[in-house]
């Protein structure tokens, strides 16, 4: 892929020449003051390729090794346990296990019984079965491609609507180099970039009426992970406002609607056959066994959990509300032209900070970073404020819930962990403090500032609009 | 000609790589895979077919004097509902039982509720080669009422095996349309059980040769047998008290095997290889080959006693094909 910055084309090899005419750090600068996108995009994948084969989540990567051998044994991705999403992911999953078979990887992972400790532990995540490094290298790789794409995606799109590379570059790097990005696809294994990427992507077809296209690539983006689905209103808006005419705007809405059923009954119609329908929405109903032994709520933090997904349920009427109030002022929004734009972009990106009014798994995050970073550079730099407190108390809280986990891998693989270090480690979390485990408070306290920091935005929302506004008292 | 944007190319990619992922989850798999072997005077030759790159392991397995289980019968009754569990998900985990057995080589079980199960215990056949599996730790009063003169205790008086999962064997009854009762004192029918354990134990040593030659997988130790019982057999992963994650003992002619834990995903795949495997309360590990293959290989097993099973498993942890060659 390449990346236009200011009328000049990188190919490939060009930083070797630079480095071949021997004019070493002069060289490098040249480079990076010509090519930043290419500088960043290098930089962000050293920085992955340094910690995809070491550092991995065991639970979810197990998981998606589980559901390769599933289709390998021919219960597709429903009939036997192991896979809970909807059936987008494990479509890459199937695709994954034929390189895998192309490379001849047939070792997808080992028990290491020595990890059996962590039966004892209240978290019931650690995994002793850990994958190899080069089933977890695939998955991850795969992932690392998509993140890529999702940065030149944001690159084009604020390229597109300020015509200003500098900018398209600064929103690449706040992307491509942002740690939970980085973290997701690089350590979790998990595949919310992809959401993210067709998210970006159909933004990008509709502001191009290409709408039968959009509404594919969002049928796509829903079944992979449902966030999308939250900002179908405001997207629906997008249309309306560029289709004024009657005729044009009803033909605009046809096309979309029938390219995202069209792409629905496809993404759909093996499980409609097979009749695993409704296996694939399992993970709104249940992922968890159904066989339980003894009570369910074991400490505070499982009861945290529990009251957690009463107020996340309740939370939905509001949140569905505030987006329903957020497009129906888009649309009734006076301006036009790049005027609309810009403040269509803004709410869309406040539309994506509304869904999370509760505090979300870190990596579910990601789907707000694209529209975050294009507020950032296009309309309030200040917006780089919640940027860096979301991509950071994001990844440290994901940090803190897998914790020691992330060390199997090095620890099965490469011996280069001690056995100790991570009991020791287990067993601090599991530790007590007033009745309350380390982890419970831990994962408090950091689940605490990742809500804070989305929060930010909007604290950020009203002081820019008070500096625009000064003598309004409302926003 | 105007060329095709890069956003539009990509997004027609997208499209054509989820619905290539589609065809391909459910027209390229399963692959092709199969396994044959033959009795030598050395021991026995195979040969092995996959079209996807796989490990698979062969095990010979001695089985002593006994035979391998040959039928299973699953227990499930929705009108005897389990302690652990309702209707729906006791028969969504058999469900998932049963597709376990079939990928791992074992095809011939069947369902009973209640009444058959009494018919079986008041008439078995003859039990020998043939399992029942209680799956919640559970049993229904038509059977079971916590006497010695209960019926359940027919079937391993006729030399059948029992694969108990979910409990300790005997804590628990139900009456049709109530809720299970706990039985007082399981060890007046079930004198094994005495020392069973109750909590969950750190269990990070295998049994080996066994454990790793089959790919065990469960580390839990919830419900094993104490292995201070004279005649309880460890399997699977031990404690360093000796709890294991599978245990066996004799109960006359016939054998109990208790795998531990509360019924989950390991349980349920420890469980199916243990049956598709053939493993006796006497097996033990005669010979095994590891490896990792695509398209065809073939190698033998060298073994001297006479009552084998040669066991084949591909996919390694995550068994995707599996079959009983001989025995």
């Amino acid at each position: 892929m390449a990346f236009k910055n200011l009328g000049t084309v990188i190919c490939p090899g060009c930083f070797s020449i630079y480095m071949s005419e021997g004019r070493g750090a002069k060289g490098i600068k040249a480079f990076i003051a010509r090519h930043p996108a290419v500088f960043i995009a290098i930089v962000g994948l050293a920085i992955r390729a340094c910690l995809i084969p070491f550092f991995t989540y065991t639970y979810d990567v197990y998981h998606w090794a589980l559901t390769i051998s599933n289709l390998r044994s021919g219960e597709g991705l429903y009939g036997l346990s192991g896979y809970y999403y909807t059936p987008v992911w494990g479509y890459f999953l199937a695709g994954i296990g034929s390189i895998a078979d192309l490379l001849r990887i047939a070792d997808f992972g080992d028990m290491f019984y020595s990890l059996a400790f962590v039966n004892g532990s209240e978290w019931d995540y650690y995994q002793a079965l850990v994958c190899t490094p080069a089933f977890t290298i695939l998955v991850k790789a795969t992932l690392t491609i998509f993140d890529l794409i999702t940065g030149y995606l944001i690159y084009v799109l604020v390229k597109e609507h300020t015509g200003d590379g500098k900018k398209a570059v600064a929103a690449f790097g706040l992307w491509f180099l942002c740690p939970i990005v980085i973290y997701t696809s690089a350590i979790h294994g998990m595949f919310d970039v992809i959401a993210v990427m067709t998210l970006v992507l159909t933004v990008l077809l509709l502001f191009r009426r290409r709408y039968g296209l959009a509404g594919a690539v969002f049928a796509v983006s829903i079944f992979t992970k449902f966030f999308p689905f939250y900002l179908t209103l405001i997207l629906l808006v997008l249309v309306l406002k560029q289709e004024k005419e009657a005729v044009a705007r009803r033909k605009a809405l046809i096309t979309l609607v029938l390219g995202f059923v069209a792409m629905f009954v496809l993404i759909y119609l093996p499980q409609i056959i097979d009749g695993t329908f409704l296996d694939t929405f399992s993970f709104v109903t249940s992922r968890v066994s159904e066989i339980s032994v003894g009570p369910e709520i074991k400490d505070v933090w499982n009861l945290i959990q529990t009251i957690g997904y009463t107020v996340v349920i309740m939370l939905q009427v509001v949140i569905l509300s505030v987006l329903f109030v957020i497009a129906w002022r888009t649309y009734r929004l006076p301006q036009e032209g790049s005027e609309f734009v810009a403040k269509y972009m803004h709410r869309l990106m406040l539309s994506t900070a509304v869904i999370f009014l509760w505090t979300p798994t870190p990596t579910y995050l990601m789907i707000l970073l694209p529209f975050l970073a294009y507020a950032a550079v296009t309309r309030d730099e200040n917006y780089i404020i919640p940027f860096v407190l979301i991509s950071v108390f994001s990844t440290l809280y994901a940090l803190a819930m897998h914790n020691y986990s992330l060390l199997f891998q090095l620890y099965g693989y490469f011996g280069a962990v001690p056995l100790d270090y991570l009991v020791g480690g287990i067993g601090w979390l599991d530790g007590t403090l007033f009745n309350i485990t380390n982890r419970t408070l831990v994962n408090i306290s950091l689940g605490l500032a990742e809500t804070l920091s989305i929060y930010a935005i909007y604290l950020f929302t009203y002081w820019g609009y008070m500096k625009r506004n000064p003598r309004e008292g409302k926003v | 000609m105007k060329r095709p944007d890069a956003v539009t190319a990509i997004a027609v990619l997208l499209l054509v790589l989820v619905l290539a992922g589609g065809a391909l989850s459910y027209a390229a798999y399963p692959g092709e895979y199969g396994a044959e072997g033959v009795s030598t005077a050395t021991g026995a030759d195979f040969r092995l077919r996959s079209s996807l790159s796989t490990e698979y392991g062969v095990i010979a397995i001695d089985n002593g004097t006994e035979a391998p289980v040959s039928k299973l019968y699953i227990f499930i009754d929705p009108d005897y509902v389990p302690y652990c569990t309702d209707a729906s998900g006791a028969d969504a985990y058999i469900t998932q039982v049963e597709k376990e057995l079939l990928r791992c080589g074992f095809d011939n079980f069947e369902r009973v509720d209640a009444k058959k199960l009494l018919d079986l215990m008041l008439d078995p056949p003859s039990a020998v080669e043939m399992g029942i599996l209680i799956p919640f730790g559970t049993l229904p009063d038509t059977v079971y009422t916590g006497q010695p003169a209960d019926e359940f205790l027919n079937w391993t008086a006729k030399g059948g095996t029992v694969y108990w999962m979910g409990g300790i064997p005997g804590a628990y009854k139900v009456s049709e349309g109530e809720d299970a009762v706990k039985v007082s004192s399981p060890e007046t029918v079930f004198s094994f059980v005495t020392g069973a354990s109750k909590g969950e134990m750190i269990a990070d040593e295998p049994v080996d040769p066994m454990c790793s030659a089959l790919n065990l997988i469960s580390t839990s130790t919830r419900f094993a047998l104490s292995p201070a019982y004279p005649g309880v057999e460890g399997m699977g992963v031990k404690t360093s008290d000796g709890r294991c994650s599978i245990s066996a003992v004799k109960d006359g002619p016939g054998t109990f095997f208790v795998i531990a834990g509360i019924p989950g995903s390991e349980q349920r795949h420890d469980l199916s290889i243990l049956i598709s495997a053939g493993i006796t309360y006497q097996s033990e590990v005669a010979d095994f080959e590891t490896g990792a293959f695509r398209g065809h290989t073939a190698s033998s097993l060298e073994y001297t006693s006479t009552n084998v099973s040669v066991y084949v498993i591909y996919g390694g942890y995550f068994p995707i094909f599996g079959k009983r060659i001989i025995g």
